[in-house]
């Protein structure tokens, strides 16, 4: 299998060979579905790939794959005493192999979705060619061995983001939603990058092992084991604040609270680039981020505890604004805000695998609700929860798929979601002992168990059930082409399976590196499950009392929890603080930069200009043309010369003759 | 040279110098300024002849003397220019008032 991970970088590659043909030929290839096919069919053979190496690292425990070469060096100087080099490469590893299933799986099908979805829509070639971008740097995100490439490829990640939600870029909302969501996540890249920097000063010289870690190019792993060693991990303030840093990056990736708003705006891109960037990859790469730091280089008691307290935060404070929402997509986003959350939490608490294997069966499910709800939008022409109704007559598979993404998000055995939700609130609790400053964020997420099924179903009960539409405009339902259906399935299946996946031998060797999933449950354990299964449980049944045959639950406008609704509609006024922010701070400083440009620096430079004019003004005068001006000019010199003379001349007496 | 700074003949040559210096700053008629030329420029040569008169060499004295001979060739030669250069400014403008010739500017 040695050989075969050798090879990884073909994945990136077959997408970059997929986007520059698009890219090129797209307009030509009508036929072709404007290009969609090749996209469709590079991800099916990047699939491929990575499966066969997902599998093969699964079978081959503890075996990690670095492959590199060294794209500048620099001769020894100053600091690093054996030169330093810069470094392009893969490493295949448990966590980049389990990435790397999710991202080409779920990329393949919602490319091959993309097919129906999309048909007929505008600007198709530079759509296919996009998301084929984005695919290739996602992959090299997650297949990248050094810290540097690492983060060369979440900066186009982020690039492909902003094209695809401003993909409708004549819609000034969605023009709107690209900027903010680049710029929000470029708040947490600065982070990420001065995060970077501490740690390059962290682990430089003396202190890195093996030569230097800056110095090999920050690479993360030296055969099996990490480059920086435990033993050399540091625990100092300055390591403490490194680890914020890259989580600041992580949350704006990741949209966790604070640098959560851009998420729910970007569901102005197409569902599948929803579907693909917002729930399953891109969201995703802030959490690998944390695991790949937690693995790597190494958090502080003190990050812990704020990772933690995010996670739960965030988990907690998106399933609120999910409840009240009306428009499908966002409830969604929401939910995949919490969930990330989730995932963080479990990251923060020490069981980084456990995490991941969320984020694994997260995506599928995720991304099987977001293409669930494309279908509806794409039959019913509205996302608008209030006018959908009775469409599970219509479309069976659609409302079957949704319902079993939904039992897996929800947390209901024998689902996905059950297994790998259950297990990261299993890990939380286990630590509650040795860290009682837990105790709220994991009740948090708790918490949001319920709220979450509550939010789901209540989504499900308004698109689906009752007789009919609520809106009597809406369009009938309909189901999909076949590239739309079969998507939906293959992820159905994944919803259901992904869950079992786990007793696989070779699973549990791709899982269990770190902290692993508890081979056997206890008593514990279960008494848990039984908890947060009564409260989905409680969650389906309030939305179905609530919503469930066509019923509308209003809220008396008297009602002492309309300020409630209110504050969760307007998501807790985030934005309006931030524009806020914008507005009067930002805008203040660009005031006062404006200001010192035009008066003070272009003031300077015009008061040259202006002085120069003079000065070449009043020398113009001297040319009168009059000859005896002329004369008087020459005379006037000459007793210059003259006078200059007489009083030189005694220094020159000195020199020429005796004295 | 005992007699140097006796003898006024340094005022004299002084003088013609003033007299000529006024007449190239004020004389508008281009032929009265090349004669207020020629009268500095004579007012120079007469101080080679009068150094000449004083010096310490009959060689040295020699030299002044012939110095100031080649001089008023050379004067001579100047003013033939500029008479030509009258003759010119009066073909094209019709005048040799030299406040009407100002083109020599920007």
């Amino acid at each position: 299998m040695d050989g075969l991970f050798g090879w990884a970088f073909l994945v990136p590659l077959t997408y970059v060979v997929a986007f520059v043909i698009v890219g090129l030929a797209g307009p030509r290839l009508a036929r072709l579905e404007w290009g969609g096919w090749i996209a469709v069919g590079a991800g099916g053979v990047a699939m491929v790939l990575g499966t066969l190496i997902g599998v093969g690292e699964a079978m081959a425990p503890g075996q990690w794959t670095n492959r590199q070469m060294t794209w500048l060096h620099l001769p020894p100087a100053g600091p690093f005493p054996n030169g330093f080099s810069l470094v392009m490469g893969t490493l295949v590893d448990p966590l980049s192999a389990l990435m790397l299933v999710v991202v080409t799986v779920v990329g393949f099908v919602v490319l091959l979705y993309s097919i129906g979805y999309m048909h007929q829509d505008r600007g198709l070639p530079r759509y296919y060619a996009e998301l084929s971008l984005f695919l290739a740097a996602m992959s090299s995100l997650v297949l990248a061995n050094n810290l540097l490439e690492f983060f060369l490829f979440w900066e186009i990640v982020g690039l492909c983001s902003y094209f695809l939600i401003g993909f409708y870029y004549d819609k000034p909302s969605a023009a709107s939603a690209a900027k903010e969501a680049f710029l929000v996540t470029r708040v947490g890249d600065v982070m990420f990058l001065l995060g970077i920097f501490i740690f390059f000063d962290l682990y430089s010289g003396a202190n890195a092992g093996l030569g230097g870690w800056a110095a090999n190019g920050f690479v993360f792993a030296h055969g099996n084991a990490p480059f920086l060693s435990a033993s050399v991990l540091s625990h100092g303030t300055l390591a403490t604040v490194a680890g914020i840093m890259i989580l600041g990056g992580a949350a704006g990736k990741s949209a966790q609270f604070p640098l959560h708003v851009w998420l729910p705006d970007a569901m102005e891109g197409p569902t599948t680039v929803s579907a693909l960037i917002h729930a399953a990859t891109m969201v995703a790469a802030g959490v690998y981020l944390l695991a790949i730091t937690s693995v790597f280089l190494g958090f502080t008691s003190l990050d812990d505890l704020l990772i933690v307290g995010i996670g739960g935060v965030t988990t907690f404070f998106a399933a609120t604004m999910a409840v009240v929402h009306p428009d499908i997509k966002r409830v969604i986003a929401y939910s995949t805000i919490s969930q990330l959350g989730y995932m963080v939490l479990a990251i923060g608490a020490g069981f980084t695998m456990v995490g991941l294997y969320h984020l694994f069966t997260h995506a599928f499910f995720k991304a099987l609700l977001f293409l669930a709800a494309g279908s509806v939008i794409h039959a019913v022409g509205t996302q608008d929860l209030f006018k959908m109704g009775g469409l599970k007559r219509s479309m069976p598979l659609t409302a079957a798929a949704f319902a079993i993404g939904g039992l897996a998000l929800s947390g209901v055995p024998p689902f996905a979601g059950f297994w790998s939700k259950d297990d990261i609130l299993a890990s939380v609790y286990s630590t509650l002992g040795s860290h009682p400053a837990y105790w709220p964020f994991f009740l948090l997420a708790l918490g949001a168990v319920f709220l979450t099924a509550y939010y789901i179903f209540r989504a499900w009960f308004l698109t689906f059930s009752g007789d009919r539409a609520r809106d009597p405009g809406a369009a009938h339902g309909h189901e999909g082409p076949w590239t739309m259906r079969v998507p939906l399935v293959v992820l159905c299946a994944f919803a259901v399976g992904g869950g079992l996946l786990v007793f696989l031998p070779g699973m549990q060797n791709l899982l269990l590196h770190g902290a692993g999933i508890p081979p056997t449950y206890g008593a514990t354990d279960l008494l848990l499950s039984a908890v947060s299964l009564a409260l989905a449980g409680g969650g389906i049944l309030l939305a179905w009392r609530l919503w469930g045959n066509g019923r509308v639950f209003e809220l008396a406008p008297s009602s002492a929890a309309q300020p409630m609704r209110r504050l969760l509609l307007n998501r807790y006024y985030f934005k309006i603080g931030y524009d806020w922010i914008g507005a009067k701070g930002v805008a203040t400083v660009a005031r006062a930069a404006d200001f010192v440009d035009v008066y003070v620096i272009d003031g300077t430079v015009h008061g040259f200009e202006r002085a120069f004019a003079t000065l070449s003004d009043r020398a113009r005068r001297l040319q009168s043309g009059f000859v005896s001006d002329y004369a008087a000019y020459v005379v006037t010199g000459l007793i210059a010369v003259f006078a200059l003379l007489l009083l030189v001349a005694p220094y020159l007496l000195d020199h020429v003759g005796g004295g | 040279m005992s007699g140097l700074a006796e003898s006024g003949f340094l005022v004299l040559s002084g003088a013609l110098l003033a007299v000529g210096l006024f007449g190239i700053l004020t004389r508008r008629n281009f032929v009265l300024l090349l004669i207020a030329i020629e009268i500095a420029m004579n007012a120079a040569i007469l101080n080679f002849v009068y150094f000449a008169a004083f010096a310490p060499t009959s060689a040295s004295g020699l030299a002044g003397q012939s110095t100031a001979v080649v001089l008023v060739g050379f004067a001579a030669t100047e003013v033939a220019v500029g008479l030509a250069i009258v003759l010119a400014l009066n073909r094209a403008k019709g005048t040799i008032n030299v406040a009407e010739a100002t083109e020599l500017k920007l």
